[in-house]
């Protein structure tokens, strides 16, 4: 039966006290004496919410408890008002009524019970019980081992000096049949036991099908992680990736990342690495290793994300350091890595990377930049993350640049992104949540211009591996007519559109 | 100079530590801000130069911190 006998004793007390002091009142008044009803309604209110607010059972338990105590102390004072003479049916048939219905109640509960245990006598529950700061397990094992319950601590690495609550947390598992007199047991030892419950199991609730959600995308490359790439959907890399398998390129391109260097051993890098014999070959920080895998990290290779490096035969990569471990630079240091890359072959410079110059750039880098062009190289930059017009920062105002500002999932302006709306050269691309590489041969997401920028760095470089000679105008021109226009576009210029862009150079060869 | 603000964590470029100046502006200490000063929200007063001035961040001015305070 549900509940317990202790809990049902209390209950019955306290109604065969009210409904006594009831039948007393009204032999009293039959008496000819004053009845003052008032302390028989507190002891029934406080029956009651003694039956529903303590202990741990269900409501139909509770209903079923209170109305057998009712029913057995309407009988009691039925049996007092009957050795008075006075009119004991006025108790004696509610009574009887209560008691049958809280059995049958109880009943009910019972074989509720029951049945549940009957498709699950295997099945155990688990409660999560707190001792106080000062007690110990083995002071509950006696209630534990009469349940046939086994408790481990909950939360075994915090120890009391960390958090004397989280220390002495307990899971204590047991039969679910014999869940409730456990709880009843627990709950009257207070000298050991703070507070327990049940170990509620949280679970995740799959999403409903809506217009949210979406089948995911078949990638025609290999890449694990490239179903993690939510830009690589967006941006229709499989429609790129079905171009390119049908196209070769007339030469590899050569992208160098100017930054903190490049991991050249990542798993998903060093098979489209070229070194560049210096400490750009390593990164201490991670920013170049991210920026390099956006911009052509060996796809359809089985391993890690995707980029639109194909068969890792259009791109490869180089590293050129113009930061420290802290991702800071001098204008000194970048300058001289812009040289180098362009010194090294790079046909694209990618430069994720800046600084506020409201007032003009540094000519050294103004210098370094002409330098790389004149070599053939065509500079992509980020347009900076700081919601400000990037004709204050450099090098994203420097002539004959590719100036790049970030868009989000809905290739709204990212919140961060700086605007461009007097440079001659703008264009967007995706830089919030972009999964790529990091050292050690790992994966994570970042924000930031800085992402968007090396995305549009491996475009670029597909584009020119159809045609080497492209300028940097030649390649804004194109990406500009076949980019998608999006709400903010008078501020930050198109979002790209590879696959469009690509066809309008491979195809016209 | 002298600045106060407000530590934040920024997740820009893999993320990084900045101070957003009660002058309006922001300032990027990068490692010259004490590891112990890695809270969000709390109120500092700072000494501190002008700093290289290219990052992977390109957020704020870049700043070196001479002397820092909770305030």
């Amino acid at each position: 039966m549900s509940g317990t006998l202790s809990h049902h004793l209390f209950g019955i007390a306290v109604s065969v006290l009210a409904f006594f002091i009831f039948g007393r009142g009204i032999v009293r008044k039959a008496n000819g004496k004053s009845f003052q009803p008032i302390w028989a309604f507190l002891l029934i209110l406080l029956s009651i919410v003694y039956q529903f607010f303590s202990g741990h059972f269900s409501l139909m338990a509770r209903i079923s408890n209170l109305l057998i105590d009712f029913g057995l102390g309407m009988a009691i004072a039925s049996a007092y008002l009957a050795i008075n003479r006075e009119k004991a049916q006025l108790f004696f048939v509610p009574g009887i009524l209560a008691v049958v219905f809280g059995g049958v109640f109880s009943l009910f509960n019972f074989c509720i019970d029951s049945f549940s245990g009957s498709i699950s006598n295997d099945e155990t529950i688990e409660l999560l019980v707190e001792l106080g700061p000062d007690d110990s397990i083995e002071e509950i094992q006696p209630i534990l081992k009469k349940y046939g319950a086994k408790a481990e601590k909950a939360f075994p690495n915090v120890d009391l000096s960390e958090s004397e609550d989280l220390a002495q947390y307990y899971a204590v598992t047991v039969d679910v049949a014999r869940r409730d007199p456990l709880m009843m047991e627990l709950e009257n030892d207070p000298e050991n036991v703070d507070q327990f419950d049940v170990n509620h199991p949280i679970t995740l609730v799959k999403p409903t099908a809506g217009a949210e959600e979406k089948t995911p995308i078949q990638f025609l490359a290999d890449d694990p992680y490239l179903s993690n790439q939510w830009f690589a959907d967006k941006l229709d890399y499989n429609g790129v990736y079905s171009l390119l398998k049908e196209h070769k390129p007339i030469r590899k391109i050569k992208v160098a990342i100017v930054d903190t260097g490049v991991d050249n051993g990542h798993e998903d890098i060093t098979g489209v690495y070229k070194k560049s014999n210096g400490a750009g070959d390593n990164d201490k920080h991670s920013h170049g290793t991210h920026c390099a895998g956006l911009a052509g990290a060996a796809t359809n290779n089985g391993v890690g994300v995707g980029s639109l490096n194909w068969d890792g035969e259009f791109i490869m990569l180089s590293g050129y350091p113009a930061l420290d471990d802290q991702g800071r630079g001098t204008d000194k240091k970048v300058a001289k890595a812009i040289i180098d890359a362009a010194e090294g072959g790079a046909d694209v410079i990618s430069m994720s990377l800046g600084g506020f110059s409201p007032f003009g750039a540094p000519k050294a880098q103004v210098d370094a930049i002409k330098y790389a062009r004149k070599l053939g190289a065509v500079v992509v930059v980020a347009a900076g993350n700081s919601n400000d017009d990037a004709r204050r920062y450099s090098p994203a105002n420097i002539e004959g640049v590719i100036v790049v500002s970030a868009v989000d999932e809905n290739f709204n302006k990212a919140v961060f992104s700086n605007t461009n709306t007097s440079l001659k050269m703008p264009i967007a691309a995706p830089g919030v949540n972009i999964l790529s590489s990091v050292p050690g041969s790992q994966y994570m997401s970042y924000n930031g211009t800085s992402m968007a920028t090396p995305i549009v760095s491996g475009l670029v470089g597909i584009m020119r591996s159809f045609d080497p000679k492209l300028s940097a105008d030649d390649i804004y021109r194109i990406l500009n007519e076949t980019g998608t226009t999006v709400n903010d576009s008078e501020r930050i210029g198109k979002v790209i559109n590879p696959k469009a862009a690509i066809s309008a150079v491979a195809l016209a060869h | 100079m002298q600045i106060t603000g407000k530590i934040t964590f920024v997740n820009l470029s893999g993320g990084f530590w900045g101070i957003l100046g009660d002058d309006g502006q922001n300032y990027n200490p990068g490692s010259s801000l004490p590891t112990g000063f890695h809270k969000e929200g709390v109120r500092i007063k700072a000494k501190v130069s002008p700093s290289q001035a290219f990052s992977i961040f390109m957020w704020g001015t870049n700043i070196d911190i001479k002397q820092i305070e909770v305030i």
